[in-house]
């Protein structure tokens, strides 16, 4: 069998090698044979790769342990679902499946727009049989999932990563995989475009079609990943700017971007440059992710372990990647110039400017801060440590500014508002934004932030309620029809706008779950059995711990009940469970009570099955559902956003409601820690900030103090947390303690952000100089727009036409009658 | 797949496939019959996924002994037409969107004015593109009607030569963006996309 597999594996490469050379043939010389040939030889490196994976699929089912791959990452014990699910577990399997992904979607995307852009297709497909042949050259030469003991195979296998063995782990690799891969497929039609000079708007409805969908399945994908972590890493948390984790959010924001500039160029023919670059950037960010987290260049939880090699594969690719993608941009820049000009700044294209440079300053800030460690190991060989303090400091102001966008710019004219357009319009949001805002003042809330994003939900939840009932009247107006029926019809027939409303209403409803973190409670209880303990208005009482074990994992189990005002509101049972072969990485089993109000969020940190003594961390986090229910909106709104065009709507519309999950959206503001620096915690201030500031020294988790993800099984924590209060008591300040452990860890990446001297002050003052430069190019580009003259042969041409054709004139607007 | 791969008894190249991996997949499922059906189920499926890789390689061979076509040349084909309709409906529904923003007050006027025309413009280009379509599918026909009957006719086609996406028979370059080659462009474009020529000497 694994003879097999990796014959196929070669077979594959052979073909998608032809299915390169075939299409380039086949394109230059415009010979249909060619062509069809090597449509025909790409839909085969699907088929192949299916049947590979159906190959190393079923050696994992069958626990064929002479596989390595397989010896590594699955275990006879391992229930059915978790042994199909180990096939993306590992580096050598996640190549896979990602080429497998790949070939399946591009085989849906030429296959489904083979008639509509007969032109573009050989270099479509030419484009994603390179990008093929790339990752499947990785796995011939380097890594193999079909390669073999050379010797005896060892008789048990040592099973995967127990804290992978979750379901939202199982689903959530595949999804974040196929919103990485379905860039590839925007990036291959913007390529083919520029190749054949076809730039007129028409691939850009492909491209704006596919993006979607990958965005959607990236944001779902980051979503099931926070939800892994709120439930099954036990901090309270769900966000901590893991590099891993932020890799994904790179092609997010700039895919984010490219929805929105699109509209810009659909509408009003401008940013074509700008819309190709934003395709590109995209994909290279989902390969720069892939690197991230397979090479080892930065150190994350869940990075793969260093392999230069593979780095400078990589590295090679990306190189030509950007040489080969921008050199084509520029050789094609006369195609490109936009036709139109900005006409005033107070206009809908002049928000989607500012909302582009926004977004695309979180994406470099991200991955400056995130590539910052190894820039300064490369250049000073200091290795240190930006964590979440620095991330979210940053990200919330910027989260802010978005969230203020998403309420202006649906706003906000075309091309022009005038002053009583802006008063018509904005009336009702601004009088929401105010009254939400002195009513959060009136209650003395104290977290600014938290109490900003309120008032700016209620403005951006006023702007999308009155974009809907405004536009049920005029469509009321217009058909004759009860107001019911015209909100439907006005949903229906303009999915795009009105879909893109409810997507925004979703992001709205996370900013209220990432808002609320700022008034999360945490505290530490150990109780003996009977006694109890409250936090926040809940009561926790312990009543005992109980041993059990299964096939694969010993379960230690507490048993708490919880009662709020004196009523009992639910038992819970937080547990530890030790998976045999990986006993001293315990996973945390989190007790969650779910409300719409606040989460009750219960670990067992510690216990003595002896004494019956247990510790519980309690947190009630409050609003963090709305932010899984955010999602859930936001997919619909995506679903019908993609639904007009038949086919493979259902691809993109029925992920969403199903799941209870999430998305990370805007995650990247509030997130996890953000509050926490300002958490109302019972805990003293000093220590507070300081297990802020400082990094669990355990060497694995890579995490603050109080982020640690195996907080409670940590095995240096506690000792930690003793040295720093020790500290404290002898009357040391903050900046002694710090300097106290950057002497004793003998390097500043015990803090969790650089110190702001020397050439750390790079770290810190290169998001400013990036946003201005970034602002004032916006800027630059903006005002020569609206200092270029206006093209007199474009608009003359067009409304020249119309009488000369009188004829179909009359026939287009009786058709333009009888459409709904 | 398309339609020369299929025969007058309307069996299809792809049924012969999907018998050839029913058929090895019971050989394999035989042959490691002590096994979990999960197993059984999984050999299945890879088996055919193998004979959907041998179909995909019939594909791929096909066309290279098939008799050449010139890709310009094709009459166009009903799902080209489809998607033609397709675009023509998306071009009036953004009018139509246009309208509902001017009605919004999102729009001013003049500005509507401005961006209607272009719209319209682009939707009257299908328009044509369609009608010329279908003229051109019957030049298609009759000419295979005479190659078949080995009769020429008395009097030649009135339309032109086949021709679809390419070569609308509107040539006269009435219309802006209609290049003197043939090609329909956007109504805006000042240079043709596919041959490249200047359009303002052919529009004004």
């Amino acid at each position: 069998m694994p003879a097999l597999g990796t014959f196929t594996l070669l077979a594959t490469f052979v073909v998608a090698s032809y299915a390169l050379a075939a299409s380039i043939a086949g394109g230059r010389r415009r010979s249909r044979a060619l062509i069809e040939s090597g449509v025909g030889a790409f839909y085969m490196t699907a088929a192949l790769m299916a049947v590979a994976s159906g190959i190393i699929i079923h050696a994992f089912v069958t626990d064929n342990y002479a596989i390595k791959y397989v010896q590594r990452y699955s275990d006879v014990a391992q229930p059915l679902a978790y042994k199909i699910t180990s096939y993306w577990g590992g580096l050598d399997g996640s190549i896979m499946f990602w080429v497998l992904l790949l070939s399946v979607f591009g085989t849906i995307a030429v296959a489904s727009n083979r008639e509509r852009h007969r032109e573009l297709i050989p270099w479509v497909v030419a484009i994603m049989a390179a990008t093929e042949m790339f990752f499947i050259f990785i796995m011939v030469v380097h890594n193999n999932p079909f390669d073999t003991f050379v010797a005896s195979a060892p008789a048990e296998g040592k099973g995967l990563n127990p804290l992978l063995q979750n379901f939202y782990m199982a689903i959530h690799p595949p999804s974040l995989y196929t919103g990485f891969v379905a860039m590839t497929i925007p990036y291959a039609f913007g390529m083919a475009a520029l190749i054949t000079g076809h730039l007129d708007d028409a691939w850009l409805r492909a491209v704006r079609r596919w993006t979607m969908i990958g965005w959607l399945f990236l944001t779902f994908g980051l979503t099931l990943g926070m939800l892994w972590a709120y439930e099954e890493l036990g901090w309270g948390g769900f966000w901590g700017w893991d590099p891993v984790e932020n890799a994904g959010l790179l092609p997010w924001f700039t895919a984010t971007a490219f929805l929105h500039s699109v509209m810009v160029q659909e509408r009003r023919g401008m940013l074509r440059v700008w819309n190709v670059t934003l395709v590109i950037t995209t994909f290279f960010l989902t390969i720069f992710g892939t690197f991230m987290t397979r090479s080892g260049v930065v150190q994350s939880v869940h990075a793969f372990g260093e392999d230069r090699w593979l780095a400078g594969l990589f590295s090679g690719f990306m190189i030509l990647l950007l040489t080969f993608s921008f050199a084509y941009v520029i050789y094609r820049l006369p195609l490109l110039k936009s036709r139109h000009e900005l006409d005033s700044w107070f206009s809908r294209e002049a928000a989607f400017l500012a909302n582009n440079w926004i977004l695309l300053f979180s994406a470099f800030f991200i991955l400056f801060a995130t590539m910052f460690p190894t820039l300064s190991e490369a250049v000073r060989g200091q290795r240190l440590t930006v964590g979440p303090p620095f991330f979210n400091q940053w990200m919330r102001p910027i989260g802010l500014v978005l969230l203020v966008l998403t309420g202006i710019a649906p706003l906000l004219a075309w091309k022009k508002s005038t002053l009583s357009n802006l008063v018509q319009q904005f009336t009702w949001p601004v009088a929401a934004l105010i009254v939400t805002g002195a009513a959060v003042f009136a209650l003395g809330i104290r977290v600014w932030s938290s109490g900003i994003c309120f008032a700016l939900c209620a403005f951006v939840g006023a702007t999308i309620l009155q974009e809907f009932i405004r536009g049920a009247s005029v469509r009321k107006g217009a058909s004759g029809s009860d107001y019911f029926t015209a909100l439907v019809g006005l949903v229906a027939r303009q999915q795009r706008r009105y879909g893109g409303y409810i997507v925004h209403l979703g992001i709205v409803l996370m900013f209220l779950g990432f808002a609320g973190q700022g008034y999360k409670q945490e505290k530490d209880m150990q109780l003996n059995p009977g006694e109890q303990n409250s936090v926040a208005g809940f009561t926790v009482r312990h009543d005992s711990i109980a041993v059990t074990s299964d096939d694969q994992k010993q379960m230690i189990t507490g048993h708490v009940t919880v009662f709020r005002n004196g009523k009992q509101l639910a038992q819970m049972a937080p547990a530890r469970w030790f998976f045999a072969k990986h006993e001293s990485q315990p996973t945390t089993e989190v007790a969650i009570r779910r409300a719409p109000g606040e989460d009750v969020y219960i670990v067992l940190a510690a216990y003595d099955i002896g004494t019956q003594n247990a510790t519980y961390a309690v947190t009630v986090n409050p609003l963090v559902d709305w932010i899984w229910l955010g999602f859930g909106i936001l997919a619909i709104g995506t679903g019908i956003a993609l639904l007009p065009e038949r086919a493979f709507a259902f691809a993109g519309a029925r992920v969403p409601e199903g799941v209870v999950t999430t998305s990370l959206l805007l995650l990247m503001l509030l997130l996890p820690g953000v509050a926490r620096a300002q958490t109302v915690i019972q805990k003293d201030a000093l220590r507070q900030q300081l297990e802020g500031d400082l990094m669990c020294t355990c060497g694995g988790c890579l995490a603050p103090m109080n982020n640690c993800p195996m907080a409670g099984a940590c095995h240096g924590l506690k000792e930690q947390r003793e040295k720093v209060n020790r500290m404290i008591d002898q009357g040391m300040t903050r900046e002694q303690i710090k300097a106290a452990f950057v002497r004793e860890h003998g390097g500043v990446d015990v803090l969790s952000a650089p110190p702001d001297e020397g050439f750390n002050r790079l770290a810190w003052a290169l998001p400013y100089v990036a946003g201005a430069t970034g602002a004032a190019l916006v800027g630059l580009v903006a005002y020569r727009w609206t200092r270029r003259p206006a093209m007199p042969d474009a608009p003359a041409a067009a409304g020249a036409e119309v009488p000369v054709e009188d004829a179909l004139a009359a026939r287009l607007d009786d058709e333009l009658r009888d459409l709904d | 797949m398309s339609s020369e791969t299929s025969t007058s008894d309307g069996f299809h190249v792809s049924h012969f496939f999907v018998l050839l991996s029913l058929m090895a997949a019971t050989v394999a499922v035989v042959m490691a019959r002590p096994a979990a059906p999960e197993h059984l189920i999984l050999i299945s499926l890879t088996v055919g996924a193998a004979g959907l890789a041998a179909l995909c390689f019939y594909r791929l061979l096909a066309p290279l002994v098939a008799p050449h076509v010139d890709m310009d040349r094709q009459p166009l084909s009903d799902r080209l037409r489809a998607d033609l309709e397709r675009e023509k409906a998306l071009t009036l529904r953004s009018i139509k969107e246009l309208e509902f923003d001017r009605a919004m007050g999102k729009v001013s006027p003049a500005d509507f004015e401005e961006m209607t025309g272009r719209l319209r413009a682009r939707a009257i280009g299908i328009m044509k593109q369609l009608d010329s379509a279908s003229s051109a599918y019957r030049a298609v026909i009759e000419k295979e009607l005479e190659q078949r009957l080995g009769a020429k006719p008395a009097a030649p086609a009135p339309a032109p030569a086949p021709a679809a996406v390419k070569a609308a028979p509107v040539v006269h370059a009435a219309s802006a963006g209609t290049c003197a080659c043939g090609t329909v462009n956007d109504p805006d474009a000042r240079f043709c996309k596919s041959c490249g020529a200047r359009l303002q000497e052919v529009t004004q």
